[in-house]
């Protein structure tokens, strides 16, 4: 029972860390300085869920996924090492290519729909947000993203004629379901487009929304039903609804119940002899009323009950609490010893 | 030089009490009046007490100036009233105090004529006419959310959905919703009159049958299902309703039924109650908005007893003769229990002594409860 509660937390963690996903990515990077001061390509991770994602010991690799893949199934053949393990192994071989982030960093704590930022420069020793590869200008950059069970959870493809001072950003942050669509994980290049930095909706926002949040709901029924009316009517339509089916489905019960407790009660009586004479006398309340009387006198039932606390006067003359020799401090004695 | 240094000590000390910080935000004084008006209410005219007195105090409690800084006020970060002011703005309380109503909660009235759910239903009119009605004086949707569901006369739902929809008008709202609920008495009964006919209100209903143990049991599980897949917004409130009757009506969970329906929703609502009323801090609530509240708040609970009432005289068109309902158990439906039902009592035995509408008017007063918690669901889901 605990193994299978166990099971079921990892489970819940793993699919949270599929709400993960790789949000924009910037190769050349001209102004945008990390906490040294240094201007690095960077990649930046989304939390598009509603929940604090721990995402140490996940995997970011510029391995290609059929590579990883290919890797797989070879490893995989040969012994029956886990996925997570052979991704460690492969970081052992190419650090330049595969970074685990650490364990135990706060900073690997995503908080509910928020960004976290990894500068792309090749060195570790800066921190837990610094990748242990760097990205390629003028060429295609593959990212990968792999869960801690070593499983697929974000790619992206750069594009090789990314600019410098350009990022390549998925056009808006959406729900969880709309991150990884239908639950694939690959690459959409629809969903995705440079930025220049030079409009609004051009903004490069490492570190923020791509797109600045609105709570669409509000801006539609505030431009589409000015007066509440659509509102008022769907929603009293949602509320009647709801408590008419409460209503048809309670009728329903009443009448099942009624209708059994009724066969009950008309169905004669298989196991009570005593309560035959009775039911033969008549079924008026005073002829109840009578045999109840009768019963009583005959069991010679009585008003006075056992239990009943009273005072009692004692035999003796004096008690504990009234008696003045009991409440008097003896005399203490003496000994002679000598 | 040392009297130089206690002028100076006790100029600061001068400055750091409330006479000298009063002078500064002189308005705290209207609202020390506010607080002070709420628990005069409560104790001398016994108007719901259990929450005004808490919320009269809390607002002593809010306004009482001070030198900020000092990790006192209830908006400072990590001061003593501010963790237990988290509650209301991370919307815990509710939630609870909706487990201890489910756990007091008999719906047997309900349970023995259910249609008397429609009657809960249509009351919630109340909240939808103040939404278009907020619209109309400029409010924004979510606010007007917030604010129409003071319609369902129901202050933890109020307080829930307002901490969602308008977290700044949460204070307003709240005071409104538990002020109005204190006023039924007042509010109903002449639009209940003026509504209804002598005749109607001579109208004698069917004693309600008896409901058996099971249906008891059934109801809040099969309630719960249907109503969460209907608005899974409402599932904090309606979650925690149904639970908590399940626990009274179970039989084999007295104990934690006890405890939900005495200690611990006595403790909620001080915490509550205090800190409600110590929010309304006079540079928030003192405001335009604040009285435009308070009119739609008004107007909430006409438009919802009015819709209440004139439902069941159309529903009385279609049913027959022996199962006509009387309409003085319309205002019922509002969910302020077990007060309205009260009233449509009283109203009862003003128009014929011998009429006793309590137990009738218990069915669309529970149900209200379930409405407006619905309500509140639906507009968390079209507006948050």
């Amino acid at each position: 029972m605990t193994l299978v509660a166990v099971i079921a937390t990892f489970t819940a963690m793993a699919q949270g860390r599929m709400d993960m996903c790789i949000n924009e990515v910037m190769v050349q990077n001209g102004s945008c300085a990390d906490q040294n001061g240094k201007c690095q390509a960077w990649v930046e991770l989304f939390n598009a869920s509603y929940g604090t994602n721990a995402i140490e010991k996940m995997f970011i690799t510029t391995f290609k996924q059929d590579y990883i893949q290919d890797y797989f199934k070879k490893m995989e053949s040969k012994s029956n090492k886990k996925r997570n393990v052979l991704l460690e192994e492969l970081r052992d071989q190419y650090p330049d290519k595969v970074y685990e982030i650490p364990r135990g960093d706060v900073d690997t704590k995503i908080k509910p729909r928020t960004h976290v930022v990894f500068y792309a420069d090749g060195d570790t020793t800066a921190g837990t947000l610094h990748l242990s590869f760097t990205l390629t200008p003028a060429s295609d950059n593959y990212i990968a993203l792999y869960d801690v069970n070593g499983d697929l959870v974000d790619e992206v493809i750069v594009p090789a004629n990314l600019q410098a001072g350009q990022s390549f950003a998925r056009k808006s942050e959406g729900l969880p379901s709309d991150m990884h669509k239908g639950g694939n994980h690959s690459f959409d290049a629809a969903q995705w487009e440079m930025r220049d930095g030079t409009t609004i909706a051009k903004a490069i926002t490492p570190g923020k929304f791509n797109v600045r949040p609105v709570n669409e709901n509000i801006e539609k029924f505030k431009n589409e039903d000015p007066s509440g009316i659509l509102l008022t009517i769907m929603s009293m339509g949602v509320v009647f609804l709801a408590l008419l089916l409460l209503y048809i489905l309670f009728k329903l019960f009443g009448k099942a119940f009624t209708a059994s407790e009724k066969k009950e009660d008309d169905e004669p009586a298989t196991a009570a002899p005593v309560a035959e004479p009775a039911a033969q006398a008549g079924d008026s309340d005073e002829a109840i009323a009578a045999l109840c009387m009768a019963l009583y006198q005959h069991l010679n039932a009585h008003d006075e009950e056992s239990g009943v606390l009273t005072f009692d006067h004692s035999h003796e003359a004096h008690s504990a609490w009234g008696s003045k020799g009991n409440l008097l401090l003896h005399m203490p004695e003496r000994h002679d010893n000598h | 030089m040392v009297l130089l240094n206690i002028a100076e000590n006790l100029k600061q000390f001068w400055e750091f009490t409330g006479f000298y910080n009063v002078t500064l935000s002189p308005e705290s004084l209207i609202m020390l009046c506010v607080g002070l008006f709420f628990i005069y209410l409560a104790i001398k005219h016994d108007f719901e007490p259990m929450l005004l007195v808490p919320i009269g105090f809390g607002i002593l409690i809010g306004n009482i100036p001070f030198q900020p800084g000092n990790e006192i006020g209830i908006y400072e970060e990590g001061s003593v009233l501010n963790i237990l002011y988290q509650g209301v703005r991370q919307g815990w309380y509710p939630p609870l105090i909706f487990l201890g109503i489910g756990a007091m909660t008999d719906f047997s009235a309900l349970l023995a004529n259910p249609k008397l759910m429609l009657v809960g239903a249509a009351a919630q009119f109340g909240i939808f006419g103040a939404y278009m009605v907020a619209l109309a004086m400029g409010f924004m949707p979510d606010q007007a959310g917030a604010i129409a569901i003071i319609g369902g006369a129901d202050g933890p739902t109020a307080i829930f959905l307002s901490s969602k929809l308008a977290p700044n008008l949460m204070g307003a709202i709240a005071v409104s919703a538990y002020s109005y609920m204190a006023l039924v008495p007042v509010i109903q009964p002449p639009i209940m009159r003026l509504l209804t006919t002598k005749k109607e209100r001579l109208i004698r209903m069917k004693p309600a049958r008896k409901v058996s143990q099971t249906e008891k049991i059934i109801f809040p599980i099969v309630g719960l299902i249907l109503t969460c897949f209907f608005v899974p917004s409402g599932l904090p409130l309606l979650g925690m309703l149904f639970f908590g009757n399940l626990l009274r009506e179970s039989g084999v969970t007295t104990r934690l039924a006890k405890t939900a329906s005495n200690a611990m929703t006595d403790m909620v609502t001080i915490i509550l109650g205090m800190t409600v009323g110590a929010s309304t801090q006079a540079s928030e609530f003192l405001t335009a908005d604040t009285v435009k509240i308070f009119a739609l708040g008004f107007m909430a609970f006409i438009i919802a007893t009015t819709s209440g009432v004139l439902f069941v005289k159309i529903f009385n068109l279609i049913l027959p003769k022996h199962k006509k309902l009387n309409p003085l158990i319309g205002n019922a439906g509002v969910s302020a229990v077990p007060m309205a039902a009260r009233i449509s009592n009283d109203q009862g035995l003003k128009a014929d002594p011998s009429n006793y509408l309590l137990m009738h008017a218990m069915g669309p007063n529970v149900a209200g409860v379930i409405g407006s918690a619905v309500a509140a669901g639906v507009l968390l889901g079209f507006l948050g």
